[in-house]
Parts: C-alpha cells; sequence; structure tokens
C-alpha cells in the first residue's frame, strides 16, 4: 500500500513468508511426499520460507536434497529461506557436520526466523 | 569387472588383481560364520530398509553404557539408511533384489561389523565426488556421510555380488569404580 499527503509517502510492504513444519522424520521414503508439498508452495508463488525442523528427529541424504532444493528455488526466485534448528542432538550435528548450518541462515525458532526476513 | 575401495580411514586397500582369490571378502564366508551373528535377508525396497537400520541401532541399545547414546544410535541408523538405499536406488535400480545384511558385535576393542549384501549393479567409488561442503549442492552426501559416522567403510564387487562392510567402533562411558 502507498499514498501521499503533503510532503509524505507512506509505504507499507508485505512480505509473504511461509512457515514448513515437517512432523516426523525426513527420510527417503517421507522425502517423496515432503519435495512435492514443498514444490506445491512453491509454485503458489511462495519465494521465502521458513524450514522449521524443530520437530524432525530423523534426517537422511533424500530429506536433505528436498531443503537444498527449497533453498535454490526461493532464491531463484528473489527470496530466501531460513532453518529452525531442530531439536534433537543427533540431526544438528548432522547439519553442521555437512555444513548446511552454514548454507541456511540457522534460527532457533520460527518468531525469529519470521522476523529476520 | 571388480572394484575395491576403502572408503574409510584405516581399512586396507586390497589390489583388484587379488580380490578373485580373496574369497573371505564374500559375506557368506566372512563375519556370517560368527556364532553370534545377526542375518537379515529382506527384498530391496525403500519400504523394508528401515528394517536394517533399526535392528542394528536395537543391537546397540543393549550397551547400557554406550557413549553419547543418542549420537551413536543415530548415526549408525543413518549410516545403514543411506547404503540400504544406495542399494536400492543405484544397484537394483528399482528391479526386484534383495538385501541381506550380517550384525557381529566383537569384543576387545568392542566394535560393530555390518556387512550388506547385493547382487544389483557394481558401481566404482571412485567416480563419486565428494560434496563440496558450504555449497548449495542436493546430492552426494550419502556416502560422504556413511565415510564420516563410521570408523571403516569398505565397499567391493565380486561376480557373487557387491559387498559393503561397514566397522563402528564402540565407545564406551568410563565407569564410575564403583
Amino acid at each position: 500500500m502507498s499514498s501521499k499527503t503533503n510532503n509524505l509517502s507512506i509505504t507499507e510492504d508485505v512480505i509473504r513468508i511461509v512457515t514448513i513444519a515437517p512432523q516426523g522424520r525426513l527420510d527417503t521414503v517421507r522425502a517423496v511426499e515432503f519435495r512435492k508439498q514443498v514444490q506445491g508452495v512453491i509454485d503458489s508463488g511462495v519465494k521465502n520460507l521458513v524450514l522449521d525442523l524443530s520437530q524432525t528427529p530423523f534426517l537422511d541424504s533424500a530429506g536433505m536434497a528436498v531443503l537444498v532444493s527449497a533453498l535454490k528455488q526461493c532464491r531463484e526466485h528473489g527470496g530466501d529461506a531460513r532453518m529452525v534448528w531442530p531439536q534433537a542432538e543427533p540431526v544438528r550435528r548432522i547439519l553442521s557436520l555437512t555444513k548446511f548450518d552454514r548454507v541456511f541462515q540457522m534460527k532457533a525458532s520460527v518468531e525469529e526466523a519470521v522476523a529476520s526476513f | 569387472m571388480q572394484h575395491q575401495a576403502n572408503l574409510g580411514t584405516s581399512m586396507p586397500v586390497i589390489p583388484h588383481d587379488k580380490l578373485g582369490e580373496d574369497h573371505s571378502t564374500r559375506p557368506e564366508e566372512s563375519n556370517m560364520n560368527s556364532a553370534n551373528a545377526i542375518m537379515l535377508d529382506i527384498p530391496a525396497g525403500l519400504a523394508h530398509v528401515h528394517i536394517l537400520s533399526r535392528c542394528a541401532r536395537a543391537l546397540l541399545e543393549n550397551i547400557t553404557n554406550l557413549e553419547e547414546r543418542e549420537i551413536n544410535l543415530y548415526n549408525l541408523e543413518l549410516a545403514i539408511q543411506e547404503i540400504s538405499v544406495n542399494i536400492v536406488k543405484h544397484a537394483y535400480a528399482q528391479m526386484d533384489g534383495r538385501i541381506r545384511m550380517c550384525l557381529t558385535l566383537e569384543e576387545q576393542p568392542l566394535r560393530l561389523i555390518i556387512t550388506l549384501y547385493d547382487t544389483g549393479k557394481s558401481f566404482d567409488p571412485s567416480q563419486i565426488p565428494q560434496p563440496q561442503l558450504g555449497e548449495l549442492q542436493e546430492h552426494g552426501f550419502g556416502l560422504f556421510l556413511v565415510q564420516q559416522l563410521m570408523d571403516e567403510v569398505e565397499y567391493n564387487h565380486s561376480p557373487t555380488g557387491n559387498r559393503w562392510k561397514l566397522i563402528k567402533n564402540i565407545p564406551l562411558t568410563i565407569s564410575s569404580g564403583r
């Protein structure tokens, strides 16, 4: 929204941010459906994503591939993605081991992630 | 054609020309003969691979003083999951087949030996590039994770099939001495 009054310009920008929070394991079996769901969100015009892994107890390379694909597409559309750290320490270590925590902007919570856009 | 690769850090590489003579590398003649070996034989499908990884996890869960318990259980499960999925997707390429797994828990030093065997297509591990860590890369992390999470990783191919051998040293917490 934008309007002009005497010597005053008021502009309001609304950024659309969608949070995707997989519940449960994000492995090869689940990754196929998860990819479709993420693609559906991106295809609907969303270009800013919060990938909330806080409730993800297991992540394998197939799940990781979907996450990177989502980030790539967001950036290709001029947006970006944030990732919320998993609560599960083993998954956190995998993200660090693969340096996904450098590829993604990692946040402690969804609120923090949304606020960072 | 035979391939042998030491994908870990400490297992010696058997020269290609010696592989045909090394019958002990065949799973049915190696640790599968151990009296305490656990063996599973499953259809090579994505819906079944978790059976292998969770079985191995269950075996380690019996060790009460396992160091960094959740981390080690998770890493073992993930490594077996990655190899099993690799077999389903690439060795069998969605064709019907079987995956056999043998688990042997050895003592002194305490370590778990996991052998995974299939009769699908072979591959050359040296052709698998290492992932560019820190880059926007979608694929190539599976084998990298296995290498990082296991102490020794070995792959070889012979006329009887493909064999993955993973070894995980089992770290234990130090006893309080009571």
